[in-house]
This record gives structure tokens, sequence and C-alpha cells, in this order.
């Protein structure tokens, strides 16, 4: 028998046991390859407003959120909602604002339309704020009107 | 032994390879396997009475066709005839709908052309050429605005006069439920529609669609 001669710059040594480590690491991955499982990914739907924001008038905002189970209303006025807003939720939400005609055609709605654009940004807690304007006549039944807002709000809510 | 070494040599070979496909396929179920969620929505399996409308992707910023709506319903603010007397060289553009104002700012040395066009309505032209959105009509609008959505990429925005607001508010719930994606701004009879273009649209003010 010929002795082993290995080549230059090569370990002397057999790789049978780094074949033997490749095919067990082999093995970690079948196991874990077979054991993945696909789930059933749901419908994405788009999601719940966590709250409204109702501009009846200038400076006549309220604010509905939800608090076990039931609907809390807290009255602010414009210069301090957005504080209002990152208080009562603190961890980020999706906002509605419901704008009826008299605050629409007020000189102060242009800072709610200035609002929409600057809560978007993440704060410094890492909160994130979603708000979108909704037109909303005053009155008390209708399609479009505030209290129809509120109630497909109330009964989003009361899903969960 | 020359013959043996190269068959120990051909298993790493023939081993690492497997394990490079294994590994593949593995990340491969992974990434299929993921759910992406994407901002704005959720995994559920109903959507809620009162939806939170979902953005349009601000990557790709749809085209924009706008509306002035009255109480004798949608009239199209086309900026095609006011560009083409801007590129022309003309600071005021009157068209029948109303009267362009041009203001171009080259005072600061930026890729990017900062201007202002003001827009300011004519009542009778916009009336003149008004098209009912009663709810009758409804039905062709929701037709038409999610046709130019789906064909090129076009998104309605209307400035809503205090006439038209109740109605216009009805409108917007039916705009909604068919999820075609709006912009609305209430305008003041004799107030100016006002178009900008300048770089903080494109860094912190950045428009969303939804």
């Amino acid at each position: 028998m010929m002795a082993r001669v290995p080549r230059p710059g090569l370990p002397a040594a057999g790789y049978a046991a780094l074949v033997d480590i490749l095919i067990a690491t082999m093995g970690i991955f079948i196991v874990v390859f077979t054991q993945l499982q696909l789930d059933d990914a749901p419908r994405l739907v788009p999601a719940r407003v966590d709250g409204l924001a109702i501009c009846q008038a200038e400076n006549d905002i309220t604010l509905h959120r939800w608090q076990s189970g039931q609907e809390v209303i807290t009255t602010v006025t414009l210069a301090d909602l957005r504080s209002s807003i990152e208080t009562l939720w603190p961890s980020g939400a999706r906002l509605i604002i419901g704008m009826t005609q008299s605050c629409a055609y007020s000189p102060s709605a242009g800072e709610l339309w200035e609002l929409e654009t600057a809560i978007r940004r993440v704060t410094q807690a890492g909160a994130n704020y979603l708000a979108d304007i909704f037109p909303v006549s005053a009155e008390s039944a209708g399609a479009s009107s505030v209290e129809e807002l509120r109630a497909r709000w109330r009964a989003g809510m009361a899903l969960e | 032994m020359q013959s043996e070494f190269d068959m120990d040599s051909g298993f790493v070979d023939v081993a690492a390879n497997a394990l490079a496909i294994v590994i593949l396929m593995t990340m491969i179920a992974l990434l299929i396997a993921s759910i992406p969620l994407e901002r704005g929505e959720e995994a559920r399996n109903e959507p809620p009475p009162l939806p939170f409308p979902v953005a349009l992707d601000p990557t790709v910023p749809p085209l924009n066709s706008y509306w002035y709506v009255s109480g004798a319903g949608l009239t199209r603010i086309e900026l095609a005839e006011a560009a083409t007397g801007i590129a022309d060289g003309q600071r005021k553009v009157e068209t029948e709908v109303g009267a362009f104002y041009f203001q171009n700012d080259r005072s600061s040395y930026r890729d990017l052309d900062e201007y202002r066009l003001d827009f300011l309505p004519s009542p009778p032209g916009i009336a003149a050429l008004a098209e009912s959105f009663d709810p009758d009509a409804q039905a062709d609008w929701l037709r038409k605005f999610s046709g130019s959505f789906d064909a090129t990429n076009t998104v309605p925005t209307f400035f809503v006069d205090p006439e038209a607001f109740q109605t216009f508010g009805l409108f917007f719930q039916a705009i909604r439920s068919e999820g075609i994606a709006l912009r609305w701004r209430p305008i003041e009879p004799g107030q100016r529609a006002v178009f900008l273009r300048k770089p903080s649209q494109f860094e912190s003010g950045l428009a969303t669609w939804r």
C-alpha cells in the first residue's frame, strides 16, 4: 500500500470529520424545514378607527375614545388638540376627524388640515398617529351625519 | 492513495452544495410563510363597520384630477390649458372655469423649480360646465373615478363650496365605501385654490391619498 501523500497546503487529516459536521448541519435544516407550516394568511382588511375627533364649530372639538367598553368624550380646544391626542392615545392611534360645515369654513379650519400632516410623524416615544378628515353634517340623522359616524365607530369598537 | 483523497474531497463538495441548497430552500419557505402586514391594515376576517381608509403607496404618487364642487355639481378644473399658457410665458391664464396666476420662484438654486399657481374660480363658468352628482348620477361618477384610477392611476381632488357641503358629505361616503382614494378641501366663494410645488412636499409634508 502506498503511503498517503498530502497535497501541499492542505491538512493531512481526512475530511471525514468535516463531512460529518456538514451532514449534521443539513440534518438540522431538514428538521427545521419539515417543521415549517404555512399558516392560512387571513385577509387584510382596513384597520379599525381608534377614536373620533368631531369639530362642530370653531374651537368646539370633542374627542371620542373607547375605554373599558364605554365611550368617553373629552372636550378640547384646537390649541391643545394635538397634546390631548398624544395624552389620550399614548401608543398611537388612527383617528377620524369629522368636520361639519360650520367648522370647515371657520378661519381656523386650516390648522386642522395642517394637523393631519403634522400628526403623521412618529413621535419620540415611537407612537404612530394617522388621521383622516371626513365631511359630516351636523344633522342628527342621515348617512353623512355625525351621529351615523359615531354609531358606526361604536359598533366597530364593541366587536372586541 | 490519491484516489481515496479525491473521494474525500468529493464528499465535502457534494455535502457543502447540498447544505447550501437546503439553507436556500429553508429561507425561501420562511419568506413565503411570513405574512406581510401593511401599515394601516390588519389581518382579520371581516372589515370593521367604520374602517380607517388605507393610504395609497406614497412611493408611486398618483396623478390628480381636480374638481370644483358647487351647488350645480362637479366641474373639472383642467390644468393643461393653464400649463400651455404658462409655457408660452404668460403670468395669468384665463380659462372658462376661472383664472390662473402663476408665480415662479427661482430665488434659490435647486434641482427643483418651486412655483405657486393660484386658481381663482369664476362662478358663472363653473356653474355652466357643472355636471350633477345627485344620488341618481352617483353610480356613473363612481364608475368613472374607479375607471380612471385603474387605467391611468388618477385620483380626484375636490374643492368643496359651502353650497355643496351637505350633498358632498353623502358623495364622500359613497366614494369611500367603493374604496376609491380621494382628497378634498373646503373652499369659500372668492377664495383662491393654491397649487404649490416646493421641496418640503417631498420631505416632511408629503401628501397622502386615501
